[in-house]
């Protein structure tokens, strides 16, 4: 860590050079211990930001300092949102949980080995400097597989932002240049050739709200992750699928991949597969083709183009079959035990 | 004193009917509640803020690790960091006080644990990442963090360097012994016999590095004084498995006496290995507080647990078997490739369990090593059995499969009458019992031998079983057992609680040898003020604490004699002569005898000591536990995915000292290899030479989610002819056989075998 000065909302915030965001944490104390952020000013946002959870009109309004505990829990995520309250709790620890905002799981890191090591060299955290990632001999462990550039091809690893994408998601940010609304879909970036400016958020734009629509898609949908360690894991792929179906055929769809884009990788082109036809197998796995028929897997990563295939389909085809699932079975498809 | 088991073994200890004594009793682990409330204090708290220690004016260190694994420092910039509030220096090569390089164990090689090289911190030679170069000395643990970050270090960086066991492959070095063997071991004509057998297998298979992630990092506080007399003292508060170890090894690197230099450690919190030697931080620990003349305190960071302190090697293995139609094995080759590091010789002796398990007329086993560019390869939990015995047991598996036998019915075939290379008798083996009483306890009897016949919804389901097996190792322990004029016992020895429950367990053991109850007795260690204890590890310290305590104790009742009165039933007696029994030193012919309390009454003593030692001699016997265990698996092939269903594990052990805390040595050891079986793999660049996932979001090791319910059974039956208390280690067994059983359940499951761990989605998938 390089010493910051810390300083505490309201008076700072927000500012246009403004200072480095405090939430829970849990992303940001992280690398600045390992020197990967190295912000001179840091201000606390505890205390400051709204943690109320409000539905207006149809959509549900969260404070960016909501925890990802308390958004799971709510009464109106657990009963409308299943890919919401199942992203959340198969998302890192209770501890952490607890701790996180949503506003900053957001804005997570990515967890690229050579993002997080600042003795290699890595385009995001150091623009120019080249990527070590696509080096013979990288661990390509993490890496994505769809939206990579030549500059960068880590993944985004987060699992909220991939429901929230999913679902049609807006933020409400607050600004000295002004307030404004910004699609799920639009606040990450791709890499392109400037890795290093991961989101179109400003210099001292905050998050203020994060904002859902309740619709019968939303309702009616979930959030299938793949890992190999049963809890506590980042995910190899996940899918956040949401489905409004009219007898068999799909009125209204909504996919997002997560585990395999260097952002929450929401899918027109899967959803444009199945809106207006009938949810057949055959329709289904044409959509997880077309969801990830631009991968372009860095070497070693060419079994998760299939992963997340097959995680895309198995999850529409349970949703078709059988609606979203509750906790226990959500977590008996994570363990393999007691299920089927 | 060194005991030479009799062809007879060691008398039985007279053990009491099943709970009427304190051994066997499942009694609660005595740091249990600190534990659990937080307030045992580890090593990085014995800083005199959470504990009663008293160091003042401490300081904090943190070291600076290499980033390059193979070149040269050509200069270390510390000005930033000396310009940091609160940093009061940087350790580096120019300013770092001089000492000698201990040797260390022999056979271990220990030039590992100098940060920079056999010269001292002087010769800047980087051999591998995370070699420590400086270190930052400052009032805060943050600011000696924050100023690590700020030393600008700048290397010559020589090509090549190698990290992937693969790329050494190719390397004749053999090592220098395999715990006491020969690295080729050969018997008859193995080759030619699997060659000509009428059923065979010839297989490769691989495991992947492992760090053992204790939970508590590694750490030191070190403070140098003065004692009575003026001369030097070094005190050191240390994580370790090894006191002693660690008190000589500090005592030749700085030229003092070993009495002039205490350790102490009272609780380590998991080790699994990674304690068992030195490490380059104390010594830089002691350094620092050299150079500051003030005690300093240095804690490992997470991320340098990953260079900074040892790992599992990587492994590489043929395994060839010939067998009979009836599965009667000719002939067993078992070629091992391991790694060490470029200046050290540590490596896992991985062919070792195949000189025991099974009988056959020809055997080859032999092992060679590659050298990497990494921390020296050290001990981890079952070092040569965990590497070794899953390509030997997944071998039987797939020649079982080849004979279209059932597994356990090839084992049961195959069982050797007595050790197949040496030709002793086992101390005691019930191979066979743990795999018949295992299987029907798990319900083996209806699995068919097919694979791929059971399914559960998505998951394929599958069962294996492996056999599981570890030495009775022991090593030279002393303890000192005192009685006190108030009926209560003191023991006392310098071994170590690494949350096995050591000081419950040895109350146990003197409470039966001296007739009191378990309450009584209390046991303390974790000190070089207390007589030697071994090193804790290859499962050797309850077997070799308790051992020294039966002498004890034999010794006590010589003392005691000397000082029975006249008139007393006891007077002239001999030691062979009298038991300890119920409070009481009595005749065992006649039960006649006296209350200890009166005893030292009539001494006029308050208390009266006896020490006791225990050292393995030679054997008539082959001492080994041995046990079997058996998995379900679900397989999801679609996602790769691979859950432990079930898992049984049946070992034979020796006594059970106590049921609860054996019992949880057994599921520790399980629920590693399921770590080490599907989870754990330390990742690596191979052209950097670096580890890549250095921390515990992307180490994997498994979660309580990851493990089934578990379920653990043992044969108890003591094995007088292994040690005195008729005790073996029970520490290292359970993870011996997790790992095959894993695989062969997963090819039961799938049809597919995996002959690298772990099994990973992508494996599965493929
Ligand atoms: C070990 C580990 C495992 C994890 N596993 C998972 C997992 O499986 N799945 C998953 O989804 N996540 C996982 N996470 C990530 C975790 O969910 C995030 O770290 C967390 O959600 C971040 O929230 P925070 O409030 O702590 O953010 P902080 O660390 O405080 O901030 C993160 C970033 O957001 C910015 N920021 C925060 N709030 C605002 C705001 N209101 N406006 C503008 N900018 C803001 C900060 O400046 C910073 O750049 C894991 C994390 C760890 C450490």
């Amino acid at each position: 860590m390089v010493p910051f000065t810390l300083t505490t909302p309201p008076d700072a915030v927000p500012n246009a050079d403004g200072p480095t965001y405090l939430a829970g944490g849990t992303t940001l104390a992280d690398l600045m211990k390992l020197n990967v952020l190295q912000p001179d000013r840091v201000a606390h946002l505890r205390g400051f930001q709204s943690t109320a959870i409000e539905e207006i009109d149809g959509e549900l309004w969260v404070g960016a300092g909501c925890t990802m505990a308390a958004l799971a829990d709510h009464p109106i995520v657990r009963a409308r949102l299943p890919a919401v309250r199942h992203a959340l709790i198969l998302a890192a620890s209770p501890q952490i949980r607890n701790m996180a905002t949503v506003g900053g799981n957001l804005l997570q890191r990515t967890r690229c080995p050579y993002y997080r090591h600042t003795e290699f060299r890595c385009n995001k955290r150091e623009p120019g400097s080249g990527c070590d990632a696509q080096e013979e001999g990288a661990d390509r462990s993490l890496m994505a597989v769809l939206g990579t550039s030549e500059r960068c091809i880590a993944n985004y690893p987060g699992d909220f932002a991939v429901a929230f994408a999913a679902l049609g998601g807006t933020i409400e940010t607050a600004h000295p240049d002004g307030n404004r609304s910004i699609s799920a879909t639009d606040l990450h970036r791709l890499p392109e050739d400037t890795p290093h400016i991961e989101t179109v958020l400003r210099p001292g734009e905050l998050i203020s709200q994060l904002v859902l629509p309740l619709s019968p898609a939303a309702a009616n949908g979930w959030y299938c992750k793949v890992r190999e360690r049963s809890s506590y894991a980042f995910a190899l792929a996940s899918a956040a699928v949401g489905l409004e179906l009219d007898g068999d055929r799909v009125t209204s769809c909504h996919i997002a991949l997560g585990g395999v884009g260097t952002k929450p990788w929401r899918s027109p082109e899967a959803e444009a597969v199945l809106t207006g036809q009938q949810a057949t197998d055959e329709r289904i796995e044409a959509a997880s083709e077309a969801a990830l028929a631009d991968a372009n897997p860095p070497k070693g990563t060419e079994y998760k183009v299939t992963l997340a295939k097959r995680t895309l389909a198995f999850a529409l085809k349970r949703l078709r079959d059988e609606g979203p699932p509750d906790d226990a079975t959500l977590l008996a498809l994570q363990h393999g035990r007691e299920f089927g | 004193m060194f005991f030479d088991t009799p062809a007879s073994g060691f008398a039985p200890l007279p053990r009491l009917a099943d709970d009427a004594g304190a051994i066997g009793r499942p009694k609660v682990r005595r740091s249990g509640r600190e534990k659990v409330t937080g307030t045992a204090a580890y090593t990085a708290e014995r800083d005199g803020r959470h504990s009663p220690d008293s160091f003042p004016g401490l300081l904090h260190a943190v070291a600076v690790p290499a980033t390059i694994a193979k070149g040269r420092v050509t200069g270390i910039d510390a000005s930033a960091a000396e310009a940091m509030p609160g940093v009061r220096h940087v350790l580096t090569p120019a300013n770092s006080p001089k000492l000698k390089v201990p040797e260390g164990p022999p056979g271990l090689g220990f030039q590992s644990i100098e940060p920079a090289g056999p010269a001292g911190v002087e010769s800047q030679e980087i051999v591998h990442g995370g070699q420590y170069v400086a270190a930052v000395i400052a009032d805060t643990f943050e600011a000696a963090r924050d100023g690590a970050l700020a030393v600008k270090v700048t290397y010559e960086e020589e090509p090549n360097p190698v990290i992937a066991i693969e790329a050494v492959n190719g390397s004749e070095e053999r090592p220098n012994s395999l715990m006491g063997d020969p690295p080729v071991m050969e018997e008859g004509d193995a080759e030619t016999a699997v060659k000509e057998a009428a059923l065979s297998v010839d297989l490769q298979f691989k495991t992947d590095t492992n760090h053992h992630n204790p939970i508590e990092p590694h750490a030191t506080i070190a403070a140098f004084g003065k004692d009575a007399n003026g001369s030097e003292t070094l005190s050191v508060r240390e994580t370790t498995q090894n006191l002693y170890g660690t008190r000589g090894s500090l005592a030749e690197a700085f030229g003092l006496k070993p009495e002039q230099v205490e350790v102490v450690c009272d609780f380590v919190g998991g080790a699994f290995g990674s304690k068992g030697v030195m490490w380059p931080q104390a010594l830089l620990a002691c350094k620092c507080a050299k150079l500051a003349g003030a005690p300093v305190k240095l804690v490992v960071t997470r991320r340098q647990m990953y260079g900074g302190t040892g790992h599992r090697s990587p492994t590489l293995h043929r395994v060839a078997l010939g067998a009979k139609e009836d599965g009667t094995l000719t002939g067993i080759v078992h070629e091992g490739f391991t790694t060490s590091s470029i200046r050290d010789d540590y490596t896992d002796a991985v062919v070792l369990a195949t000189k025991i398990l099974y009988a056959a007329p020809a055997r080859r086993l032999s092992q060679r090593m590659g050298r990497l560019n990494t921390q020296l390869p050290t001990f981890m939990r079952a070092p040569a059995e965990t590497p070794g015995m899953y390509p030997l047991e997944c071998a039987m598996d797939e020649l079982a499969a080849a004979a279209g036998m059932d597994p356990i019915e090839l084992r049961l075939r195959n069982e050797p009458p007595k050790d197949p290379m040496t030709g002793k008798p086992f101390s005691g083996r019930h191979f066979v019992q743990c795999l018949k009483a295992g299987a029907d306890r798990f319900g083996w009897a209806d699995r068919p031998l097919q694979p791929r016949k059971r399914k559960k919804g998505r998951w394929l389901i599958g069962t294996g079983v492996a056999a599981a097996t570890y030495p009775a190792f022991g090593f030279p322990t002393e303890v000192e057992l005192t009685l006190r004029a108030n009926g209560t016992v003191r023991a006392v020895c310098a071994t170590h609680e690494l949350g096995t429950g050591t000081a419950t367990v040895q109350a146990q053991v003197a409470a039966d040898l001296l007739g009191v109850s378990a309450g009584r007795v209390d046991f303390d260690l974790g000190s070089t003020a207390y007589p030697k204890g071994g090193v804790s590890g290859g499962s050797a310290t309850t077997l070799s604490v308790g051992s020294a305590l039966r002498d004890a104790a034999e010794k006590l009742k010589a003392a005691l004699l000397k000082h029975a009165p006249q008139d007393s039933p006891l007077s002239g007696a001999k030691p062979g002569d009298v038991t300890f029994d119920s409070g009481k030193l009595v005749l065992t012919e006649s039960g006649k005898g006296a209350s200890l309390e009166d005893l030292l009454e009539a001494a006029a003593k308050a208390e009266l000591s006896a020490k006791g030692s225990y050292a393995p001699g030679k054997s008539e016997f082959s001492k080994h536990s041995f046990g079997a265990t058996f998995v379900e698996v679900g397989v999801d092939e679609e996602f790769g995915l691979v859950r432990v269903r079930r898992m049984l594990g049946c070992y034979a052990c020796g006594t059970i000292l106590n049921r609860k805390l054996g019992r949880s040595q057994f599921l520790g050891g399980m629920v590693m290899g399921i770590g080490s079986g599907l989870l754990e793999v330390t990742h690596h660049d191979t052209r950097l030479a670096r580890w890549t996932n250095d921390n515990l979001a992307e180490y994997h090791v498994p979660v309580n989610a990851d493990v089934p319910d578990l379920d653990v059974m043992w044969i108890d039956d003591p094995d007088f002819n292994a040690s005195p208390i008729g005790a073996k280690g029970i520490g290292e067994i359970g993870i011996t056989g997790v790992n095959a059983a894993l695989a062969n359940a997963v090819w039961h499951a799938t049809g597919k075998r995996h002959r690298t761990i772990p099994i990973t989605p992508e494996a599965v998938m493929a």
